[in-house]
């Protein structure tokens, strides 16, 4: 097997089939660069979901002035952009997460074999006789 | 009578009064609409191989008036007047295909040399397809009617790919004419011709038609006028459960399932962003050459895995 690249993410994720899964563990007992970077991506999304969330220390940020400050930074439109934010997410989970239908082999088959058979052929059998 | 109908009877006539002669420049489309036009009932074997893949059929098929159905062991398919109709229990159920493009066949392809010989009792005519010169199909064809008692299609390494072998050949208006099927249409396939991103030509398979494969999905008909292959382009999803244990193959460093059914090849790879099935007729060394140019598999990366799992 090649390199798995992409599938280590996908493995991690848990989006492999059995036997892509056990394709990529297999290929792990012989690539130690491949191990490598599995361990590096794990120790990386285990780092990123461990960070804390820390309030930056005072004086870090100067305090601007109210006379300096640009109208798109006034609290009011960051509540705002916040706002949007939100809504586009919301809407993108209710909306838009929805699995997308499997894909129909028996129609896939009617409909090929419709299209076939409007024009000549010459093999005698030439409709799909069955969708695996 | 139009130029093509013409040129078919006149070329059957030659071929009839004067066997043994060598066509090689016989117009192959002239020869396969003349030979669909034929009347016959018949039943036989089509097989098919590819590596360690292999699957084999009985069938049965009648042509009468235009009408022509195929029935095997899982089901049976009729299509006539532009109309294909599939049988669940004794009701037929109809699907029409709106529109379609102008039938033409490559050029890449001519007809080789002609041979007399006999099939099934029956003087017949051993004729070979040529691609660019070298084989790519032999038919044996009942001499008297042109009905193809046999089919080879041959492989890029010339070994038979495909086989389909009449076993019982009755020529002349089958018993059946009198007895047609009532057909109710249930579905028409509609053409969207702008909805595609896939390719409007590879290797030599030119995209004619495009249409609405439901649920999202997009249907985009290639053909060479000798092979022809559907790909079925859809939203990113799960595969189907049909090619959980199907044979993996590679070509290009990329790596797809396939399944072979005795008529056709089926094939299904995701690619970062959209997951695709091609079914059709084309021998493997075409196969491989249509792969090639089309969106490659992929895994998606970490920001659109981010994206998709957040907007879908």
């Amino acid at each position: 097997m090649m390199h798995p690249g992409d599938l280590i993410s996908a493995l991690l994720d848990g989006e492999l089939t059995a036997s892509e899964r056990r394709d990529v563990l297999t290929h792990f007992d012989e690539c130690a660069e491949c191990r490598a970077e599995r361990d590096a991506i794990a120790a990386m999304r285990t780092a990123l979901h461990s960070l804390p969330v820390l309030d930056p220390p005072a004086g870090l940020i100067p305090e601007p002035t109210r006379a300096k400050t640009s109208w798109w930074l006034r609290p009011v439109w960051g509540w705002a952009a916040a706002g949007a934010a939100a809504l586009a997410v919301t809407i993108g989970l209710v909306v838009g997460t929805g699995a997308p239908p499997p894909m129909d082999l028996d129609t896939f088959a009617e409909q090929h074999t419709a299209r076939v058979l409007v024009q000549p052929g010459f093999q005698t059998v030439r409709a799909v006789l069955e969708a695996p | 009578m139009n130029r093509r109908t013409t040129v078919a009877i006149a070329l059957a006539s030659v071929l009839l009064s004067v066997p043994g002669i060598a066509t090689a420049d016989t117009d192959v489309a002239d020869m396969l609409e003349e030979a669909a036009a034929v009347d016959f009932h018949g039943s036989g074997v089509v097989m098919c191989t590819w590596g360690i893949d292999s699957a084999a059929s009985t069938y049965e098929v009648t042509r009468v008036d235009g009408m022509s159905m195929t029935e095997g062991p899982t089901g049976s398919t009729m299509f006539h007047a532009g109309i294909s109709a599939t049988r669940s229990g004794s009701d037929w159920y109809g699907t029409e295909v709106e529109e379609w493009a102008a039938w033409s066949v490559s050029d890449r392809y001519s007809m080789g040399e002609t041979i007399d010989t006999t099939r099934l009792g029956r003087p017949a005519l051993l004729m070979t397809i040529l691609e660019d010169g070298v084989p790519r199909a032999r038919m044996i064809l009942d001499a008297e009617s042109t009905v193809p008692l046999l089919t080879e299609i041959l492989d890029g390494n010339g070994e038979v790919f495909r086989l389909a072998a009449l076993i019982d050949f009755e020529p002349g208006t089958p018993d059946m004419a009198d007895d047609m099927p009532d057909v109710e249409v249930m579905d028409t396939i509609h053409p969207m011709p702008a909805s595609t991103t896939l390719p409007d030509l590879v290797a030599g398979y030119v995209r004619v038609d495009t249409y609405d494969a439901g649920s999202g999905a997009v249907q985009a008909f290639y053909t060479d006028g000798l092979f022809s292959f559907s790909v079925f382009e859809a939203k990113r999803g799960n595969r189907p459960a049909s090619f959980d244990n199907a044979t993996e193959f590679e070509t290009n460093q990329n790596r797809y399932r396939r399944i072979v059914t005795p008529t056709s090849v089926w094939v299904h790879w995701d690619a970062p962003d959209r997951s695709y099935v091609l079914v059709g007729d084309l021998p493997p060394d075409h196969l491989l050459a249509v792969l090639d140019l089309l969106p490659e598999p992929g895994q998606r990366g970490f920001l659109i895995r981010f994206w998709r799992a957040i907007f879908g």
